[in-house]
């Protein structure tokens, strides 16, 4: 069975003014299935782009890239969202969580652009979540009720709704306390138990030690990767 | 479905941003209750300035007499400080007119008369107008009761009128007038006939309200009160000699009004040696109307597009700021899986549900400040029909023009740079 993740020589160019700014230089990696990966490095070092790059949110400007066994560089926005909705879910260091909606509704929200989902079972299915993150007495609040920690998972229920393969997260616990990344961080373990793969980028060395695999970036290039 | 359930989407954003949105369509609201107000009082000023028109007949030519600045003949009145003031058409210019025109089919003459009304001992403010029986067919003036003024009536110059709807109104307002007897000027009438109501003529003028009017014949003005007429001011009186007032000269079938206006201006000119006859063609003013009334249309036109214009702009503005705003929700979007053309839609819809909503009310309260202008000026309010939808259209149209913009610009926006935090 083909790996989840393949890259083939990826490279991303940002056109600046200044002159081209290269944030991904050829790099080639292999994720499979259920693994919990985490991406490091310092700033500016690519890590933020590798991961909007695995999440189709941008597409290579040199390389392959096969996603789930499909060859992902030449398909049309329609497509790209299309897979993006079903096959990847997002945890972003800041929540993205839209204020004025419920906790459901935000975890709801994951289900909007999906095609063929069934409206009960979106509900059914994000209730379970919620109650799995623990939150279920807060199902109703806004997100400006909830602390940071609560926030980020309301986003990895969100990230689970549609059962996606794929979870990447960048940075989620940036913004909380030690023992509330702790938390987080064992709940998105507790994923890769489902068999789902989590690519985690991350600042915090402790963590990444946790992970099954290390990818190490240092200007746009896989300098080490340590299992 | 989709747009069901878009449309939902778009009012659960649009209510998040109450504020907001109830700022943004104040322009649509008010851009298109000005149009539907003004569409409204137009519609009104047209049909009554045109329906005046129309009932001076477009078959015919008016001739009027009027004061010149300087009245040719002037005399020592009695021993009154005053002068008789002698203008305007007489019978034998009408003769002549008559005789030489084979295109004239009729001529009817109205002389008003500087008389009292008075029914059962109360004077009236009732207008007095002597005329013949041709009157009521070439002014399509139709008799309600009764009969009109006959040609015996004329004839043997006899003591009979016919009240107009008002007068008749306002003279008998419990019983039926015929055969009830009213004093004009000291003699008394018998009261014939009661005409329908006809509405105003022309534009100013006593012969301009017919239904204010009681008639009489021709003759008996003349054999009754003579040709002289004397309006007392004060102190002072005014004497004045005009026979007839306007004569309505209606042409044959199928012929030109231009040259039997122009032979009745050569006429008048020869005949007097003051200018003291307009002539008018009814039908060449209600050309003039229609041709000023195209040219308002367009300003109206242009007025309600600048209206909306602002309104739009208002709209752009608020749905740029909308989309500055809600970048990271953008980006989250995309990130759930939204496709441009989705980001593009969704902003689309919330500025045309919010014009639409906007174009509702704005209909709702340009007919409600139509109708209180009415109540002001104490006039029927009229609408014309195409300008509800119309205005709710165009308001969508405005939406829609106005909110792609905005939208192109949240569509194409990199989901990498939307969702970073700055």
């Amino acid at each position: 069975m083909a790996a989840l993740i393949e890259l083939d020589r990826v490279s991303k160019v940002y056109p600046m003014p200044g002159g081209d700014v290269h944030a991904l230089r050829d790099v080639s990696l292999s994720v499979e299935r259920g693994e919990f990966v985490s991406v490091v490095g310092a700033s500016g070092s690519g890590k933020t782009t590798m991961l909007y790059l695995l999440g189709l949110l941008t597409d290579p400007t040199q390389g392959a890239y096969r996603l789930n066994g499909r060859a992902v560089g030449r398909l049309s926005d329609r497509e790209l969202s299309a897979i993006r909705g079903c096959e990847v879910g997002f945890v972003f260091q800041s929540y993205h969580l839209v204020p004025q909606l419920s906790v459901l509704d935000n975890v709801r929200l994951a289900a909007r652009y999906v095609d063929g989902l069934n409206r009960s079972d979106v509900k059914r299915r994000a209730n379970e979540l919620i109650e799995r993150v623990g939150l279920a007495p807060r199902i109703h609040h806004r997100p400006n009720e909830l602390s940071g920690g609560e926030m980020q998972r309301v986003a990895i229920a969100r990230a689970l709704l549609a059962r996606p393969p794929l979870i990447l997260a960048d940075e989620p616990t940036g913004n909380l306390d030690e023992q509330t990344s702790l938390q987080i961080f064992d709940l998105l373990a507790g994923i890769t138990e489902e068999g789902r793969t989590v690519i985690l980028v991350t600042h915090e060395a402790s963590l990444a030690d946790r992970t099954q695999r290390t990818i190490r970036l240092r200007d746009g290039r896989v300098v080490d990767e340590a299992a | 479905m989709k747009l069901l359930e878009l449309s939902r989407e778009a009012w659960t954003n649009l209510l998040l941003h109450k504020t907001r949105s109830s700022l943004a369509a104040l322009g649509v609201i008010f851009g298109v209750a000005s149009v539907i107000c003004m569409l409204s009082i137009s519609e009104v000023a047209r049909r009554d300035v045109i329906g005046r028109i129309e009932r001076l007949g477009i078959r015919n030519v008016i001739l009027d007499s009027v004061k010149p600045e300087r009245v040719r003949t002037r005399e020592k009145h009695d021993s009154d400080r005053s002068w008789i003031a002698r203008y305007g058409l007489t019978r034998e210019d009408l003769e002549v007119l008559a005789d030489n025109v084979p295109e004239i089919e009729t001529i009817v003459p109205m002389r008003i008369m500087l008389e009292d009304v008075q029914a059962n001992l109360e004077v009236s403010d009732i207008n007095v107008v002597a005329t013949t029986p041709a009157y009521t067919r070439v002014m399509s003036h139709a008799v309600r009761e009764g009969r009109f003024l006959s040609e015996v009536d004329n004839a043997r110059s006899q003591p009979v009128c016919v009240l107009g709807a008002d007068a008749a109104q306002r003279l008998f307002p419990l019983a039926s007038p015929l055969g009830q007897v009213v004093r004009i000027g000291g003699h008394h009438f018998k009261v014939v006939g009661v005409l329908e109501r006809k509405g105003p003529t022309g534009t100013a003028g006593i012969l301009s309200n017919p239904d204010n009017t009681a008639w009489m014949p021709m003759n008996t003005s003349f054999s009754r009160f003579g040709k002289l007429q004397v309006r007392r001011r004060g102190g002072s009186s005014e004497a004045t000699e005009v026979e007839i007032n306007r004569a309505v000269v209606r042409v044959r079938e199928g012929l030109p009004l231009e040259p039997v206006a122009a032979i009745a201006r050569n006429l008048a000119k020869r005949r007097h040696k003051q200018d003291d006859v307009a002539v008018t063609i009814p039908y060449a003013l209600l050309k003039e109307r229609r041709q000023a009334e195209r040219i308002f249309r367009w300003v109206m036109g242009s007025l309600a597009a600048i209206s909306l214009l602002v309104g739009g702009v208002g709209i752009m503005n608020i749905m740029l700021a909308n989309m500055a705003e809600r970048r990271h929700e953008i980006g989250l979007r995309r990130a759930l899986g939204a496709t441009r053309n989705d980001i593009l839609r969704l902003f689309v819809s919330e500025s045309t549900l919010l014009c639409c909503l906007g174009g509702v009310l704005g209909v709702g309260l340009g007919a409600l400040l139509a109708q209180l202008v009415g109540t002001l000026a104490q006039w029927t309010v009229v609408f014309q029909p195409l300008s509800f939808p119309l205005g709710i259209v165009v308001s969508v149209l405005t939406g829609l023009i106005f909110g792609t913009l905005p939208a192109i610009k949240a569509a194409r926006l990199d989901p990498v740079l939307a969702l970073r935090v700055e």
